[in-house]
């Protein structure tokens, strides 16, 4: 495989994994320009991998994880002219809307813990079974699990807090 | 119940992200400002190339041997030179001594040398720097491809790399290849008790001040590198430069011929001794001393050639200070394929020059 055609394969679906991971569009964009950006320069090291895509979303999690920490992300300094018509990322609850209780979910994975997060996505949105997911995230098959499971039962409770909260105001129907 | 939830809010979150493919322009942009960091100095001054292919034996280098085969079947078995047409690729580069070693360096001269298969000539052409052209993708050294000056393969990929090009660009196979670098080509010169040299144009050194007048005379190492050098004060600038890199070559041929070195291997040896610190030969494992005897008859008439381009345009038609090949150029390529440079020669006499 080519570098062309990873990208041609991949590029769309990595940036939909990058906005779910960190529920921001211009953060994720960001992350998948600076990890490919390094997938190009090291594409001979990308491509003797295992599973290029697994090793690549490796890399775009990683820089997720970091990004606080790292300095690395911050030398972003190319980003493409902002599509003004493109929808901004729910981001906030609105609680005006009647689509407030669906987005509720979304907006609860925000206050999560980016590992916790990123263990949910890999699970609920890309799929990927225990073991992907620990060569993910370079953690053990059993510390996936209690990730998962931990990040459930905070989102339940807090889900459930949020309901009754707006149940109490009527605002819920 | 939760994981339905989270499930259905990822899916609706999923419809609202973009195209990606915006991505790619700023990605590409970022990748080669950081590889041009990494890779870029620019060469400053001028070089030079020999096709001491055909003159000087010296060993092949593993860099040098990743060239593409001249056939698919090449192997491990050395290449048969008898009864066609040869092609060597020789590329001059200028380093200076304080760049370290993983400092990339372009091309300043590179010159195709095309021996016919009854062996009556070499044709030495010169491919300007400034033409633009496709280079390859070239996984190895992590470069994806672009249209730019054929000067920059060699920064890109190496040696492997502008072989690739040129063969992209004109359809030659390559025979072999030589890497000449013009720290110390002054010391192979004067090993050779200095080399007979014509200057065609009056030229200026903008290094030394120094100015060599028209005229046929011996040259010492150190004049000669200087000359070599010289680009910016003369009228036809890059192209100028390469004529006289190639004339240079030309003139170490004919040396090579006036001392009996091609008849003689005590003398090619002692050539092999002074040039290896200077030049880099694969001749892809044939032993450098039969192909010199095989060209023993070729070496007789050196014919330069000075490939035909014009200053490329934009479609908006501003110049784009690069040159592109002209049809003289395409039928050349073809010639070249076909073994018919002698008669492109021929009906093409203002491209060619002779030593």
């Amino acid at each position: 495989m080519t570098y062309d055609e990873f990208v041609a394969a991949r590029l769309q679906p990595l940036l939909r994994y990058a906005v779910m991971l960190s529920g921001d569009l211009h953060l994720a964009e960001d992350l998948v320009q600076e990890t490919m950006v390094r997938v190009q320069l090291k594409w001979r090291r990308v491509a003797a991998a295992d599973v290029p895509e697994i090793y690549v979303k490796r890399m775009l999690t990683n820089a997720y994880l970091d990004w606080r920490r790292g300095p690395w992300l911050r030398r972003v300094v190319l980003r493409p002219d902002h599509d003004e018509s493109a929808p901004a990322m729910a981001t906030t609850p609105d609680h005006a809307d009647a689509a407030v209780q669906r987005d509720e979910v979304w907006s609860l994975l925000a206050t999560l813990p980016r590992r916790q997060r990123a263990a949910l996505v890999l699970r609920f949105y890309e799929g990927l079974d225990d073991n992907e997911i620990a060569a993910v995230l370079d953690c053990a098959v059993g510390t996936v699990r209690s990730c998962i499971s931990r990040a459930l039962a905070t989102l339940r409770a807090r889900l459930s807090a949020a309901t009754t909260t707006l149940a109490m105001g009527g605002e819920h129907r | 119940m939760i994981e339905n939830e989270l499930r259905e809010a990822f899916a609706r979150q999923e419809q609202d992200v973009p195209d990606a493919s915006r991505l790619v322009p700023a990605i590409d942009a970022a990748a080669r400002r950081r590889r041009g960091r990494r890779t870029f100095l620019r060469s400053g001054a001028a070089a030079i190339a020999v096709a001491l292919v055909v003159a000087v034996p010296t060993v092949g280098r593993a860099w040098l041997t990743t060239m593409p085969a001249p056939t698919p079947s090449a192997g491990h078995t050395a290449p048969d030179y008898a009864g066609r047409a040869l092609n060597f690729l020789v590329a001059g580069v200028d380093r200076l001594p304080s760049w370290s070693a993983d400092t990339l360096t372009r091309t300043d001269a590179i010159i195709l040398a095309h021996v016919p298969a009854d062996r009556s000539a070499v044709y030495l052409i010169t491919i300007p720097r400034d033409l633009e052209v496709a280079i390859p993708a070239y996984p190895e050294a992590n470069f994806m491809g672009m249209r730019t000056k054929i000067n920059a393969a060699y920064a890109f990929g190496g040696f492997a790399l502008l072989a690739h090009t040129v063969k992209d660009l004109t359809g030659a196979d390559f025979d072999g290849g030589a890497i000449v670098e013009m720290q110390g080509l002054a010391k192979l010169v004067d090993g050779l008790g200095g080399v007979d040299f014509c200057v065609d144009q009056r030229t200026k050194s903008i290094h030394t001040g120094t100015v060599y007048d028209v005229g046929c005379r011996r040259f010492a190492g150190a004049e000669i590198k200087d000359y070599l050098r010289q680009r910016r004060d003369l009228p036809n600038a890059a192209q100028d430069r390469e004529r006289h890199n190639a004339q240079f070559v030309a003139a170490l041929i004919r040396h090579g011929i006036s001392a009996g070195t091609f008849t003689d291997l005590d003398k090619l040896r002692t050539l092999y001794e002074s040039a290896r610190s200077s030049v880099v030969v694969d001749t892809r494992g044939r032993s450098p001393v039969d192909l010199a005897w095989e060209l023993r008859d070729a070496v007789d008439t050196v014919v330069g050639i000075g490939m035909p381009t014009r200053l490329g345009t934009t479609r908006e038609g501003d110049p784009t200070g690069n040159l592109e090949p002209t049809e003289a150029a395409e039928q050349l390529f073809d010639a070249l394929r076909n073994d018919t440079v002698g008669e492109w020669v021929a009906t093409n006499p203002t491209a060619t020059w002779s030593s």
